[in-house]
C-alpha cells in the first residue's frame, strides 16, 4: 500500500506521508474530486460543437487536442447560465457570466454597495469536503482584476465564479507561487513557529470576535468574514500536507502557456496529495486583457470577441479557444498519467470545462460550451439537451456524483438525465 | 431637505418670472411629450408626468429631470428626424434643471452617509508597516490584487476578506516581525533570486532595474551578466548599484570564452526592499558597430553574513540586548499598538498582548522571540487591519479625533497617521486644524502615496504595468518607456498639488515632465539623461493630459488606437459621465476594423446612422477623433483628427478640442470632486452626496480652480469628517 502510494505520488512529483492522510486514504475507493476550469469571454460555437450528436461523432477544431481523451470526455450542448441575461439589468454580461455560472443566481448590479449573489457549487462542495482535506477549495487564475476601472459596469468582484456566500465572492489567486504556499506551506513552519502562530491566531479571534459585537451590518459583516477567516486557518493547521520534490515555483511566468500549465501542474498536485478536493480555476478573467501571441493572437482577447461577424476576429478568436483548450488537454494528460488508487487521478476526478457565454458577439448565455471529463462517467458522447435547460442542472448531478448533499442550487430545476444514473463507481 | 428646497425654489421663481411655467412646460410639451408620455413612453420616460403641476412638485423626479437635460445638453434628444428646437432654447431648459438641483444642493443639508469598515489594501498596509517600524520592504507585494469598486482600489464594501488573503496577511506578519526584530546570531538560510530579464519584461536593455526584497540586514552577492556575441577585442564597462550606490564596476574585454559577468561580493544591505540596478555599455574604442549587447539576468545571493544591527528606536527599553527585564515587554509593545491601530490601547487589550507575550517568552525562553511573536499579533489585529468606524448613539456624530486623523493620513499618505496627527487628535484639535494639516501632510513626501494611488486609478495609468502593446507593431514600447510615461504623469500631478495649481491645467499646461527616453518618443529635443526635469512646452502638442503617452496609450488597443475607447476614458475620467456600456447584439458594421484609420473613420461614422448607436457614440466617437494625431503609444502622427460634438462645436484638431473641455469647467470640476470624494471616503458617491459636491466644487470655483482648494474642500466636507449612524434615518 505504502509503496503503490509513493509510486503514485511521483507521477506529479512529490511524496507524502502524515498520519491523517494515512487515515484518509483508507477507505477503497480513493476520494471524488471536482475540478471546474472555466474559459472566459466565450467560444466560436460553430468550432466547437461536434455536428452529430451520440458516441460517433467528428471532433471540431476547437476540441481536436482533446481528441486523445475521447472516451474520457463527453460535450454536453444546449446548457444555459440563464442568470447571466440582463433581465432588465442593461448591459454587462461578463460580469454577470462570471457569477451566474456556478451559482445560479442573478447578481445585483452594483458598483460597490450591497454586493449580492448566490453561494456557488463549488463551496457547496468545499463545505462538504471541508472535514476532509486541508483547503476546502483552491481558486485560482491566470488573470486577475488588476486593470482599473469599472468591470463591464459591475464591481470587478462579480468577475469570480466562486461565491462563498450570497455576499462573498472569493477571488482566484493568480502566482503560482502562492498557490503553492497555501497547498503546502504549513508543512515548512517548525514545531515553534506552529505554536507561535496558534498563539498568535488565538487572541486575534477573540479580538475580532469582541470587536465585531456591536457593529452595524455592513461592517459586522467585514469582521465576521475575518472571523470564519481565521478559524478556518486555525483548523487548517492539524493538516499540513508536506510535499517533498517539487520545488516552489518562482513566480508568475511570462508565457500564458507555461502560466496555465504551471496552474494546471499545482492543481494535479493539490489533488494527489489530498491538499484539496475542489478547485475551480478561471483560464483568464471575463473581459479581459490577456493578449496570446504564443496563439498567434497580440490583441487583447475580449477585444478580439466583438467580432461582428468579421472572419478575422473569428478566426482569432478560434485561435484563443483552441489553445485554451489545448492546455486543458495537457492536464488531462497528466491527471490521467497518476495513477490513484484502482486507477488514475483523471478516472477520481470530475472535471468540467465550459464557459459562461456561448457565441460572445451576442453575449449568448442560453447555448453554452461545455465538456465534462474523467470521473469514470461512461463518456465518449455528445448530448444535446433541450434549449434552456440550466446548467446548475449539471451542476446538482456532479454534487450527487461525488456524494456531496444538496437540495437546491440557484435556477436548477432538476438533475441532468446523462448523468443520473451514473453513480458512484459506475 | 424637502422643505428647504421647497423655500428655495419658491424664492427664486417668484422673484422672477417663472421660467417653468414660461419656457419649460411649453418647450417640453412641444418638443418631447409627444413621444415621451402615456402608459409607454419612449426610453420609460414619461415627461408629461413631470410637467403637470408646479415647479416644486416636478422637481422631486430628479433622476428623470437630470435624464432630460443630459439628453437636451448632448444633442440626443429630440432625435434626428424630428423638427429641432431652438439651440438657445433647449440651453435654457437644461440650464433651468440644472441650475435648479444646483441651488436645491446648496441649502439642502448634507448627509455624510456611511463607511463601511476597510481591510487595508496593500499599498496601506505596506506603507503602515513602513510608517510603523521604519523597515521599507513592501511586506504586501505577494498580496493579491485589491478588486475594484466605483474604479478605485479602496472601497470597504469591495474589499472583502477570505482564508487566503489571511494567510497572507499572516505570513507578511511574520516576515515583518523577522526583519524588524533581530536576533543576534540567528541564521538566516541564504537564497538564490535570479532575475531574467525577459521574464520581468525587460527584455534587451542596456539597464535592467529590479526591486529586491532584503529580509534581514546583512551582506548580499550580487551578480549580472550580459549577453550578446560581440567582437573580439571590444570593451564594455558594467555596473552593479543597490540603492543607487555603486557595488561594482567593471570593465571586460570580450573574448569568445570570457565571463560575461560582474559580481559583487559582499554588498551590506539593511533590511528592506531596495532598487538593484545593473547596466552595460559599450566603450568607443575600438569602435563596434553590431547589435548591442543586453543584460541577460541580475541575481541576488545571501544573506552570507548577518549585520550586527542596534535595536531599532521602537526596540529600546535602556538595556543591552539580550538584557531586557520582564517591564520592558510594556515600553516596547504600548507605544507599538497605540501607534499601529491608531488610537489609545485599552488596558484589556495591553493585558491581551502582554499575556501573549509572557506565554511566548516562559515557551521560548527568549525576549526577542515573544517580542516577534507579539509584534506579529498586533500587526494581524483587526485593529490594524481594519479601518473600523464604530456607530455611537443613534444620531449622525462627528468623527473622533483619531478616526478622522485615520481618515486623513490614508487619503493623503495612504499611511497611518503621524505623531502630529495622533497629538492633536489626543488633545481633540485637529478638526479645528485641518487646512494646517493637510498643507503640512501635502508638504511630506509621504504625499506621493496621495499622487501614485489616486492619479494613477482616476487617469487608470496603473494599466501601463498589464497592457502590452503588441510588440510586433510597436517594438518602441519597452518596460523602460512605460514606467517615464507613468512618471511623466504622476510628476504633473504632483507639481499641480504642490504648488496649488488651477485643476484646469490637467486639461491644458504649458509644461509637462520629460527625461531623454520619453522626450525622444515625443520629438522634444533638447532633454539628456535618465533624470526627469520639468520642460516648458511651446507647442501645442503635449499640454495636458491629453496629451501625455500613458493615457493616450491605456486608451488604445494593443494594435491601433480607438476613437472609441479615448472617448469614453475621457468620458469616464474626465466628465463622470460614463456611457453605458453597449448592447449585447452589437450590429454589424460592414468596414472590417484595419489599422489604416480612414477606413476605421468611416466606421466609426456608422454609429451615427444607427439610432441605437448614435445615441452614446455620437458624444464618444469625436472626443477620440479630436486624439487621432497621437498614435497607440502616444506618439504623434499626421492624421484627421476633426470631429463634431452632438451639441453642434467643431474642432479640427487635439488643441482645439480640448478649448471646447476647458469652456466647461464646471463640468471637469464635478467630475474630478466626485472622483476625489470617491478616493477619500472608500464608498461611492450618491444622490445624496449631491450636496456635500455641490458645496466643492462652488469652492473651487470660487478659488480660480485651486487643486488645494479641492483637496481641502473634499477635507472639510460633512462626509469626510462625520458619519451617521445605522438608526439615523435621513
Amino acid at each position: 500500500m505504502k509503496l503503490a502510494r509513493r509510486h503514485l505520488l511521483r507521477g506529479v512529483g512529490a511524496s507524502i506521508g502524515l498520519p491523517w492522510l494515512e487515515a484518509m486514504a483508507a477507505p477503497a475507493a480513493p476520494p471524488k474530486r471536482i475540478m471546474i476550469v472555466y474559459a472566459p469571454s466565450g467560444m466560436i460555437m460553430p468550432h466547437w460543437t461536434p455536428s452529430a450528436t451520440g458516441t460517433d461523432f467528428a471532433f471540431p477544431r476547437t476540441l481536436a487536442s482533446l481528441e486523445k481523451h475521447r472516451s474520457r470526455i463527453s460535450v454536453l450542448s444546449g446548457l444555459a447560465a440563464h442568470q447571466g441575461n440582463a433581465l432588465g439589468d442593461g448591459a454587462g454580461d461578463h460580469a454577470r457570466a462570471a457569477s451566474a455560472y456556478l451559482t445560479g443566481v442573478h447578481p445585483r448590479k452594483t458598483e460597490g454597495a450591497d454586493i449580492h449573489c448566490g453561494i456557488s457549487m463549488d463551496q457547496i462542495a468545499a463545505q462538504h469536503f471541508a472535514s476532509s482535506t486541508r483547503l476546502p477549495s483552491l481558486e485560482i487564475t491566470c488573470e486577475d482584476s488588476r486593470q482599473v476601472g469599472s468591470c463591464d459596469s459591475y464591481s470587478c468582484v462579480y468577475q469570480s465564479i466562486s461565491w462563498r456566500s450570497e455576499t462573498q465572492p472569493l477571488p482566484p489567486e493568480m502566482n503560482p507561487r502562492t498557490v503553492f504556499d497555501r497547498l503546502f506551506g504549513d508543512a515548512a513552519l517548525t514545531p515553534s513557529q506552529r505554536a507561535a502562530r496558534r498563539s498568535v491566531l488565538d487572541l486575534t479571534r477573540a479580538e475580532t470576535a469582541r470587536l465585531s459585537r456591536d457593529l452595524g451590518a455592513n461592517d459586522k459583516r467585514k469582521l465576521d468574514e475575518y472571523l470564519t477567516a481565521i478559524r478556518e486557518i486555525e483548523s487548517r493547521m492539524d493538516k499540513a500536507v508536506p510535499v517533498t520534490g517539487a520545488a516552489a515555483p518562482a513566480g508568475i511566468p511570462t508565457s500564458y502557456r507555461e502560466h496555465a500549465r504551471l496552474m494546471f501542474d499545482l492543481s494535479a498536485l493539490a489533488f494527489s496529495s489530498g491538499a484539496t478536493r475542489m478547485i475551480t480555476f478561471m483560464l483568464a478573467r471575463e473581459g479581459g486583457l490577456q493578449t496570446y501571441p504564443e496563439a498567434g493572437v497580440p490583441e487583447a482577447h475580449h477585444s478580439c470577441t466583438h467580432h461582428r461577424n468579421d472572419p478575422e476576429l473569428i478566426e482569432k478568436v478560434a485561435k484563443i479557444n483552441a489553445f485554451h483548450v489545448k492546455q486543458f488537454s495537457y492536464f488531462l494528460d497528466k491527471m490521467a498519467a497518476t495513477p490513484d488508487g484502482d486507477g488514475t487521478l483523471l478516472d477520481h476526478t470530475l472535471s468540467v470545462y465550459g464557459a459562461a457565454i456561448g457565441d460572445p458577439n451576442a453575449h449568448d448565455h442560453n447555448n453554452l460550451p461545455t465538456l465534462i471529463a474523467g470521473g469514470k462517467l461512461g463518456n465518449g458522447r455528445h448530448v444535446k439537451y433541450s434549449p434552456n435547460t440550466p446548467i446548475t442542472n449539471l451542476h446538482l448531478s456532479l454534487l450527487d456524483l461525488a456524494g456531496v448533499p444538496v437540495d437546491r442550487l440557484g435556477d436548477a430545476t432538476g438533475r441532468l438525465d446523462y448523468l443520473s444514473g451514473l453513480g458512484s463507481g459506475g | 431637505m424637502k422643505c428647504g428646497a421647497a423655500l428655495l425654489i419658491a424664492g427664486v421663481l417668484y422673484a422672477a418670472p417663472d421660467p417653468f411655467a414660461d419656457t419649460v412646460q411649453p418647450f417640453l410639451r412641444k418638443n418631447c411629450a409627444s413621444c415621451h408620455s402615456g402608459t409607454a413612453p419612449a426610453g420609460s420616460l414619461a415627461v408629461d408626468q413631470l410637467i403637470t403641476g408646479a415647479a416644486t412638485e416636478a422637481l422631486k423626479q430628479r433622476e428623470r429631470w437630470e435624464r432630460v437635460a443630459q439628453r437636451l445638453r448632448s444633442g440626443e434628444m429630440p432625435p434626428k428626424g424630428v423638427p429641432r428646437p431652438d439651440a438657445a432654447q433647449t440651453a435654457a431648459v437644461a440650464a433651468w434643471i440644472e441650475s435648479s438641483y444646483e441651488n436645491l444642493d446648496r441649502s439642502a443639508p448634507v448627509d455624510p452617509g456611511r463607511v463601511t469598515a476597510r481591510r487595508l489594501n496593500r499599498m496601506e498596509y505596506s506603507n503602515s508597516v513602513r510608517d510603523l517600524l521604519g523597515i521599507d520592504m513592501n511586506p504586501a507585494e505577494d498580496l493579491p490584487v485589491d478588486p475594484y469598486g466605483y474604479g478605485f482600489d479602496n472601497i470597504g464594501d469591495v474589499l472583502s476578506m477570505n482564508a487566503a488573503l489571511t494567510g497572507q496577511y499572516l505570513k507578511a506578519a511574520e516576515r515583518v516581525a523577522r526583519a524588524a526584530i533581530p536576533i543576534d546570531g540567528e541564521k538566516v538560510p541564504a537564497t538564490m533570486q535570479r532575475y531574467l530579464a525577459e521574464r520581468i519584461g525587460q527584455d534587451r536593455q542596456l539597464r535592467v532595474t529590479v526591486d529586491h526584497v532584503f529580509p534581514v540586514a546583512g551582506t548580499y552577492a550580487l551578480r549580472t551578466g550580459f549577453y550578446q556575441a560581440l567582437r573580439d577585442g571590444t570593451r564594455v564597462k558594467m555596473r552593479l548599484s543597490v540603492d543607487g550606490k555603486q557595488a561594482a564596476e567593471a570593465e571586460l574585454k570580450f573574448y569568445y570564452q570570457i565571463d560575461r559577468a560582474v559580481e559583487a561580493k559582499e554588498v551590506p544591505v539593511t533590511a528592506g526592499r531596495y532598487r538593484v540596478e545593473a547596466s552595460i555599455e559599450v566603450l568607443p574604442d575600438p569602435p563596434y558597430k553590431g547589435s548591442p549587447p543586453y543584460i541577460e539576468y541580475v541575481q541576488v545571493y545571501g544573506p552570507m553574513a548577518l549585520s550586527p544591527t542596534p535595536d531599532r528606536s521602537f526596540f529600546t527599553c535602556g538595556h543591552e540586548p539580550g538584557k531586557h527585564a520582564a517591564s520592558c515587554a510594556r515600553r516596547i509593545l504600548s507605544p507599538l499598538a497605540r501607534k499601529a491601530w491608531r488610537r489609545p490601547v485599552t488596558g484589556n487589550e495591553m493585558d491581551g498582548l502582554l499575556s501573549l507575550a509572557a506565554r511566548e517568552q516562559a515557551r521560548t525562553g527568549s525576549f526577542e522571540e515573544a517580542m516577534r511573536t507579539s509584534l506579529t499579533a498586533i500587526l494581524v489585529s483587526p485593529h490594524f487591519l481594519f479601518r473600523v468606524e464604530k456607530d455611537k448613539g443613534p444620531a449622525t456624530r462627528q468623527l473622533s479625533g483619531h478616526e478622522l486623523a485615520s481618515r486623513l493620513s490614508y487619503f493623503l499618505w495612504g499611511s497611518l497617521p503621524d505623531d502630529e496627527l495622533s497629538r492633536l487628535a489626543d488633545a481633540g484639535t485637529l478638526d479645528a486644524e485641518l487646512p494646517r494639516q493637510a498643507r503640512r501632510m501635502l508638504n511630506d513626501p509621504r504625499s506621493s502615496a496621495f499622487v501614485k494611488s489616486f492619479a494613477g486609478q482616476w487617469l487608470q495609468t496603473r494599466n501601463l504595468s498589464v497592457l502590452k502593446p503588441d510588440p510586433v507593431k510597436f517594438p518602441a514600447f519597452t518596460g523602460e518607456l512605460g514606467a517615464a510615461m507613468r512618471t511623466e504623469t504622476d510628476m504633473f500631478f504632483a507639481a499641480i498639488v504642490r504648488e496649488n495649481r488651477s485643476i484646469l491645467d490637467f486639461l491644458d499646461a504649458p509644461f509637462t515632465f520629460l527625461n531623454e527616453r520619453l522626450a525622444n518618443h515625443y520629438g522634444i529635443p533638447g532633454v539628456a539623461g535618465d533624470a526627469f526635469q520639468r520642460v516648458n512646452l511651446d507647442g501645442v502638442q503635449r499640454g495636458g493630459i491629453l496629451a501625455h503617452g500613458s493615457v493616450l496609450t491605456v486608451s488604445s488597443y494593443p494594435t491601433r488606437t480607438s476613437p472609441v475607447i479615448r472617448g469614453k476614458w475621457v468620458l469616464d475620467n474626465l466628465l463622470n459621465q460614463p456611457p453605458p456600456p453597449p448592447p449585447p447584439d452589437i450590429p454589424q458594421l460592414d468596414e472590417k476594423a484595419a489599422s489604416n484609420s480612414g477606413t476605421m473613420r468611416q466606421q466609426l461614422e456608422n454609429h451615427r446612422a444607427s439610432a441605437v448607436c448614435a445615441s452614446c457614440h455620437s458624444r464618444m466617437d469625436p472626443l477620440g477623433f479630436g486624439l487621432e494625431n497621437y498614435d497607440a503609444i502616444g506618439r504623434w502622427r499626421t492624421e484627421d483628427a476633426s470631429g463634431v460634438l452632438p451639441g453642434g462645436q467643431k474642432f479640427s484638431s487635439p488643441a482645439e478640442m480640448k478649448q471646447i473641455l476647458k469652456a466647461d469647467p464646471a463640468a471637469f470640476t464635478r467630475a474630478l470632486t466626485e472622483k476625489m470624494l470617491t478616493y477619500a471616503l472608500g464608498r461611492g458617491v450618491e444622490l445624496q452626496d449631491r450636496p456635500a459636491v455641490r458645496r466643492i466644487v462652488d469652492r473651487v470655483q470660487a478659488n480660480q480652480y485651486a487643486m488645494q482648494e479641492l483637496i481641502l474642500g473634499v477635507i472639510e466636507s460633512e462626509p469626510f469628517r462625520k458619519r451617521r449612524s445605522e438608526r439615523a434615518g435621513l
